[in-house]
């Protein structure tokens, strides 16, 4: 019997069938007169509307004026701001993207209760070529009990349909798609680490931060192993219409629940919540959010303060 | 006849003259067929759109550098192949032969003459292609590709052997190829999609 990975492998395919696969996977992608949107944007962002890096804007023209009216001294000053400034550049220009997915996987028995579910999630896959992100739209929860969760999340990037993307035992039954960009990233511990600028696209919220660690791609995780952890953050979440900053996110694909520690300011159509104490969680649903204490001031012992 | 409507719409795909709306145009107009062309070098979509994306920054940054003679597409291909080389270089995968990579370069040169000359795109025929499919690998390619689906997934859906799946997706992409080539009656590439 062939293997799964034997299937899915482009070796043995001649290049009029590597082109085939190629176009038909783009055409999923995007449908027959689908554009792009993203790439796009991107593409135009770092060309024909790009901004200027610093005030005054100096150009790569006037660089070169200074190797002709300038002395030695001037010239090495004009190519070390060139060069200083095009490796800027350059960094700005290949910000690293990546869209992930992240399938919750649940025991067999309790799969059974959840067919209904999985019905619309297999519908909503269907249709995540539709989507100019290519990520899977849907709203939190999916009537798991986060409380009795007893599978295990894994990591797959989803914008690779070579990968061997889907469990084989069919027990997934949930997906959680988002897309990375950032300045830089790098693998530590089986665990991916972007910084600078990071972003996070979801159909439902957007992450800006100052760092972001998943883990490594195809490892399946428990869910206390945070599966995907940001720091110094500013989220939106569009359901809520709500924006809040905080010094560190928790994002939990079981729930569809945010957790934000440390919360600096929440703000929604309603108003301004400002008043949080360090142990504070913020908690942010698909409908609704909510503050929670933690466990520790929650059951702290007041009895054993008694004389 | 190619060299001449290229020259005709030269001043269209000019990326060095004009506004820069112009070179959103050409982003446009070519982004799919080099997405397509890119997706085939490196079997990997995140790869492919970065190489598109920093082909095109590229080609914008040099638009001064761009041979007006030329064809805007052609250019671009020779930027992407770059690009990928410089991908394969830094990432140590699995190279395609010379020979491999001027017949995926001649597939997709000709559907972006076929799109100058009849407006018919690459994706228009595919679909159509799609339809003269038998059912039974119409239902493999929809699955597979179209629904996301891998080939153990493909296998319990239609009921049949993963191997059987792996066949009717071969058969289904040698079909699809000898269509294509049909409409476009590209009898270099039917040739080897024979072999």
């Amino acid at each position: 019997m062939t293997s799964d990975s034997e299937l899915d492998s482009y070796e043995n395919l001649s290049a009029g069938e590597r082109f085939i696969e190629a176009a038909l996977s783009e055409h999923a992608r995007l449908g027959r007169d689908g554009s792009d949107r993203e790439l796009i944007h991107r593409v135009l962002l770092e060309t024909v509307n790009r901004k200027p890096i610093s005030s005054p804007p100096r150009t790569r023209h006037a660089d070169r004026n200074y190797w002709i009216i300038g002395g030695i001294s001037a010239a090495a000053a004009a190519v070390a701001a060139f060069f200083g400034l095009s490796s800027l550049d350059w960094r700005r220009e290949i910000r690293h993207s990546e869209e992930f997915r992240f399938i919750v996987r649940i025991d067999e028995n309790i799969r059974e209760t959840k067919s209904a579910t999985e019905t619309v999630e297999m519908k909503t896959l269907a249709e995540r070529y539709d989507e100019p992100l290519n990520i899977v739209s849907h709203s939190p929860g999916y009537g798991i009990d986060p409380g009795n969760f007893t599978g295990s999340i894994q990591l797959i990037a989803a914008s690779d349909p070579f990968f061997a993307i889907e469990p084989t035992d069919r027990s997934w039954i949930r997906q959680e798609s988002f897309r990375i960009t950032s300045d830089a990233s790098r693998i530590s511990n089986d665990e991916r680490i972007y910084e600078g600028r990071v972003v996070v696209e979801h159909p439902l919220f957007r992450i800006e931060a100052a760092k972001v660690i998943i883990p490594g791609v195809g490892s399946d995780s428990t869910r206390n192993q945070l599966p995907l952890l940001a720091r110094e953050v500013k989220v939106t979440q569009k359901t809520l219409d709500c924006l809040a900053s905080a010094a560190e996110l928790h994002f939990d694909p079981v729930s569809g629940k945010i957790t934000l520690s440390g919360v600096d300011r929440f703000e929604t159509t309603e108003g301004t919540l400002r008043q949080f104490s360090a142990t504070d969680r913020l908690i942010l649903a698909g409908d609704h959010f909510s503050v929670e204490k933690t466990d520790v001031e929650r059951y702290a012992a007041p009895p054993l303060l008694k004389p | 006849m190619h060299l001449h409507l290229i020259s005709q719409n030269q001043h269209d795909d000019d990326p060095g003259a004009g506004h820069p709306d112009d070179f959103a145009g050409l982003v446009e107009r070519h982004h799919r067929n080099l997405l397509v062309y890119a997706v085939a070098l490196t079997r990997n979509h995140a790869t492919a759109r970065d190489i598109v994306q920093e082909s095109f920054i590229l080609a914008y940054e040099k638009r001064e550098l761009f041979d007006v003679t030329r064809d805007f597409a052609s250019w671009m291909r020779g930027i992407v192949r770059n690009k990928w080389r410089e991908w394969l270089r830094k990432n140590r995968r699995y190279d395609l032969s010379d020979n491999e990579l001027a017949l995926i370069d001649a597939d997709i040169a000709a559907w972006q003459t076929e799109r100058t000359i009849e407006d018919n795109s690459l994706f228009d025929a595919l679909e159509q292609c799609i339809e003269r499919l038998p059912e039974t690998l119409r239902k493999a390619v929809n699955a597979y590709y179209y629904e996301g689906r891998n080939g153990d997934e493909v296998s319990l859906a239609l009921e049949i052997a993963p191997s059987a799946v792996r066949k009717r997706l071969q058969r289904a992409r040698t079909l699809l190829k000898q269509c294509l080539d049909q409409k476009i009656g590209n009898s270099s590439t039917s040739l080897n999609s024979q072999s």
